[in-house]
């Protein structure tokens, strides 16, 4: 802690000594790295007058690896398994656009099923880190029930996985020109009884934390994001629909299966910490729905068209900027190839970026500093994608 | 989408390429950026979604590529310049889109492009750096790690052979 401190001169008055005055303008406090309140290795340095927040600064960079300046090092098959690694809790986002842009560079065509098993593994793990986030938020505010909950459930998507891909979090598992191998036997009948489990999983959750007048007192106004300054910061994905704007990538760009697919986009007006909760808790119903059509939908034929021989692998000179709907936010590749056997530059575009440094700042400014954890957690930044 | 194409190259008087995937690129001078910035964010752009900066080292240019997102006519935008590799300055457009601020800091930190009128080019993820910035294409990760990390060179010692020699 550092005091800014103005120190009075004591002055002699009439042979009186007066004792010396101090007076602190501000406390400097820094939260994070390594705290429990905030997601991942990401820090906030405050300067508070008594509780309230008077300048909040966000301090990430404590997880840089380094993975764009890799990339540019490494040929083109040799990014798959690299890729999955820069966000955490959503890993699969990653390989589902690395693949995308390769295959939009090159012409490569995906096969019909691969298309829809893609959509499953990127729906199923929206579900996981939809857990992940009701279990962290749930945390923040001291009610610790929820947490053990549904990390729990969580852990039976990561069972799946594990049958599908061979991992629990990384799944390197999409590649170019499709997946990697076929669903295991019965593996969608598995899916359909834990989607009908989560079903009724989600209506406990109602009873013990959604509708807790606990939850909606303490959540109510806090950290409001109206229309405009959301459109001003960019915000995107959830954060957005809290906001009342209806804006889903999935809806309005489609890729893969979802064109194929309804579903509704789920909005909510205030634009608080509530709305953007109850966002995705509202669509973690629409996502189950989503995975039932297509369960029901998927069509039969191979998985994977083959690739060229890798190591001498020249994608086309050319560029350019795939995105999708992660539970972050608008999650984009930008991909330029030089004609080379590697790429010149892939940049990566975390929602984070936009949402942990300048918005997070913003809301911070003028709250309590009971309240930072639970707006960091609200807004569902990952600093893995700031630092990548 | 097209329409919409041949609507703004009417209006801005720019020349729009339509790509695939719901995207159009555009070339600029970099005297001309803000003036770009501004005209398309009046024509509903937006959605600053990225900035990414590109070396290529062999023609001694930086390309700097700003991503816009046009969220009723669905179309995004690529708006690319280029700089010289030698004198990399560019004036800032973080007061038209406020997002664009962080991605200039962290432009400036990775590739060393100076932006002139951004308020807050503070550090932003490495610390104590002495060497250039460490995306730019001639800096050798190879180099720098042994250096950093391997003060003295043990390959002889590891992979000599362990066993004793008997005569």
């Amino acid at each position: 802690m550092k005091q800014k401190t103005e120190q009075k001169k004591s002055l002699n008055q009439g042979g009186k000594n007066m004792t010396e005055e101090k007076s602190i303008d501000f406390f400097e406090y820094f939260i994070g790295p390594q705290h429990p309140g905030i997601t991942g290795n990401f820090g906030v340095i405050l300067n508070a007058v008594g509780d309230e927040i008077i300048k909040a600064q966000a301090n990430p960079g404590y997880l840089h690896r380094a993975f764009e300046k890799l990339m540019e090092q490494r040929m083109y098959l040799q990014n798959v398994p690299l890729v999955c690694r820069i966000c955490v809790p959503e890993p699969d986002v990653n390989e589902a656009l690395y693949s995308m842009a390769i295959e939009t560079l090159t012409g490569i065509e995906v096969p019909e099923r691969a298309k829809y098993i893609r959509t499953i593994v990127l729906e199923m793990a929206r579900l996981a880190a939809y857990l992940f986030y009701f279990g962290g938020t749930a945390a923040t505010l001291g009610l610790y029930t929820l947490p053990n909950w549904s990390f729990g459930d969580r852990d039976y998507i990561l069972d799946l996985f594990e049958e599908l891909t061979g991992a629990r979090i990384y799944h390197i598992y999409m590649q170019p020109g499709g997946v990697r191998r076929d669903l295991p036997k019965d593996f969608t009948k598995k899916l359909y009884s834990l989607l009908q489990t989560l079903k009724k999983r989600i209506k406990e959750y109602d009873g013990i934390f959604f509708d807790a007048a606990l939850f909606k007192k303490r959540t109510k106004g806090v950290g409001v994001i109206n229309k405009d300054m959301a459109i001003e910061y960019s915000v995107t994905g959830p954060n957005l629909r809290a906001s009342g704007i209806a804006y889903d990538i999935r809806k309005d760009t489609p890729y893969l299966a979802y064109p194929d697919i309804n579903f509704n986009v789920i909005t909510e007006n205030e634009g608080d910490f509530y709305s953007r909760v109850m966002v995705r808790r509202r669509e973690f119903e629409e996502d189950i729905k989503i995975l039932e059509q297509l369960i029901d939908k998927l069509p039969s034929g191979e998985v994977w068209n083959r690739y060229p021989m890798p190591l001498n692998w020249k994608v086309e000179k050319g560029d350019v900027y795939v995105k999708v709907e992660s539970t972050k936010g608008e999650y984009g590749y930008y991909v330029v190839s030089d004609g080379s056997e590697k790429p010149r530059r892939i940049h990566v575009r975390g929602p984070s970026m936009t949402h942990g440094i300048m918005l997070l700042e913003k809301l911070l400014k003028g709250q309590r500093i009971a309240d930072i954890s639970p707006i960091m957690f609200s807004l569902d930044i990952c600093p893995p994608d700031i630092d990548r | 989408m097209s329409d919409f194409i041949t609507r703004l190259k009417n209006i801005t008087g720019l020349n729009i390429h339509k790509e695939k995937l719901y995207q159009a690129s555009l070339k600029v001078d970099k005297e001309k950026i803000r003036k770009t910035l501004l005209d398309l964010k009046k024509e509903g752009f937006l959605q600053f979604t990225t900035l990414t900066c590109i070396d290529w080292i062999e023609e001694k240019t930086f390309q700097l590529v700003y991503h816009l997102w046009h969220r009723e006519e669905k179309l995004h935008l690529k708006v690319k310049i280029d700089i010289d590799r030698d004198a990399p300055i560019v004036e800032t457009v973080s007061d038209i889109y406020i997002v664009a601020q962080t991605y200039e800091r962290e432009v400036k930190e990775m590739f060393g492009v100076d932006f002139k009128g951004n308020k807050r080019l503070i550090p932003f993820i490495l610390e104590d750096w002495n060497e250039i910035p460490p995306m730019r294409r001639d800096f050798n990760t190879r180099e720098y790690v042994k250096d950093m990390y391997e003060t003295e060179d043990r390959t002889e010692e590891i992979f000599k052979p362990r066993w004793k020699k008997y005569d």
